[in-house]
């Protein structure tokens, strides 16, 4: 996902601040569009998690499609991209975030995005 | 400048830089809402002003230090008895005033389901003499058991959930420290929760992970399985003691919604 993709996904959402596209395989930030300009070290922590998390997951015949995160101070959803699963669209939202929309939204982005390649 | 002061510095630091407001936080019933008030004294370790606004507007404002309750700050809110008035005189509490205490925080509590509490920390206006009174002591006298008040808070946090989450929740495990409990669920079920909880999750509690400090805390976090599955696996973390559960179908957001419910700010 380009930085423009990542930029219309978040501004999908009023409480997205940073969205990252990232490879799980080699854990390299791909691309990014964020509310603020975070360094580059916050957008590779946010990788890491990432790929520890898709690494964790429960095995099965198909891969955890999502994990998310919620705590008293904020959010975190990160959607593998079902049409190439080594690479995850990594969300930083508010607490209050609507978890369905934010799914629906992540998915169209991941959909749209499979497409145009 | 000894181990002993660095520590306060740091933690009067902490408190400066943190939380002058903690949100509004739901309570079932009086003497929840005082075990809710109480937990907030048991977290001052050093000097606070603790100001708890109720839902009909009454605002009750007191002093902690050392995890002790140790004065009530005037003016008393509207409907107190003159002997519970008279509370808001006293420069030191002491265990003569316990009894009274725990009335008054049950009267209180009884105003409504919600409090919004404000902490300020004190620095060194607070003399340090004062006594004051221990939040069990308080805790005991109302009617809770002041032993297991604040001991047993993470594991009612993680049964509430448990609770919201039936009948659809079909095996859970408690982890507390090195421990693990299956608390619900068997067969299967209960072997897909320990075995990854054994295999797996290890590595989600590394210090290397980037959301462990907030997952152990207060935190929760939900891998949604493929739709053929129909189920979730979630790990929610509360002040250091975890719970790992699948649920039945695929609806993570509704599991996130229950979470949200038992732990976030109510007021919206």
């Amino acid at each position: 996902m380009t930085p423009t993709a990542l930029n219309a996904f978040r501004n999908t959402l009023a409480d997205c601040e940073l969205a990252v596209y990232v490879d799980l395989g080699s854990r390299t930030v791909l691309s990014s569009d964020g509310a603020l300009h975070y360094p580059q070290e916050y957008l590779d922590v946010l990788c890491t998690c990432a790929a520890d998390l898709f690494d964790a997951a429960p095995k099965g015949e198909e891969p955890v499609e999502h994990v998310l995160f919620l705590s008293p101070t904020g959010s975190r959803g990160f959607f593998r991209n079902l049409a190439d699963p080594c690479e995850a669209l990594c969300c930083i939202c508010s607490a209050e975030v609507g978890f369905e929309r934010l799914i629906e939204n992540a998915r169209a982005a991941l959909v749209g995005e499979s497409t145009a390649q | 400048m000894s181990d002993l002061d660095r520590l306060k510095e740091v933690l009067r630091r902490s408190a400066r830089d943190g939380t002058t407001t903690s949100g509004r936080i739901r309570y079932g019933t009086g003497p929840d809402g005082v075990a809710r008030m109480l937990e907030q004294v048991d977290a001052a370790v050093l000097a606070q002003r603790l100001s708890f606004e109720f839902d009909d507007g009454s605002r009750f404002i007191c002093e902690a230090l050392g995890r002790r309750l140790v004065r009530l700050l005037a003016p008393p809110p509207r409907g107190l008895t003159a002997e519970q008035v008279a509370l808001f005189d006293r420069d030191d509490l002491g265990g003569e005033e316990v009894r009274m205490l725990s009335d008054l925080f049950i009267t209180l509590c009884e105003r409504g389901s919600r409090i919004a509490v404000t902490s300020d920390p004190l620095g060194d206006e607070t003399n340090p003499s004062h006594v004051g009174i221990e939040p069990a002591a308080i805790a005991r006298a109302a009617g809770l058991s002041g032993e297991v008040l604040f001991e047993t808070k993470e594991g009612s946090s993680h049964e509430a959930l448990l609770d919201a989450l039936q009948p659809s929740l079909r095996a859970a495990i408690l982890i507390e420290g090195e421990e693990a409990t299956l608390v619900c669920g068997e067969g299967a079920e209960a072997g897909f929760v320990t075995d990854w909880a054994d295999n797996s999750l290890e590595d989600l509690l590394s210090p290397k992970f980037p959301l462990l400090g907030t997952l152990e805390t207060n935190g929760i976090l939900v891998f949604a399985l493929p739709k053929t599955t129909g189920n979730h696996l979630l790990i929610a973390g509360r002040h250091g003691s975890l719970v790992v559960a699948t649920v039945r179908n695929g609806d993570v957001t509704a599991t996130l919604d229950r979470w949200r419910e038992l732990n976030l700010s109510s007021s919206r």
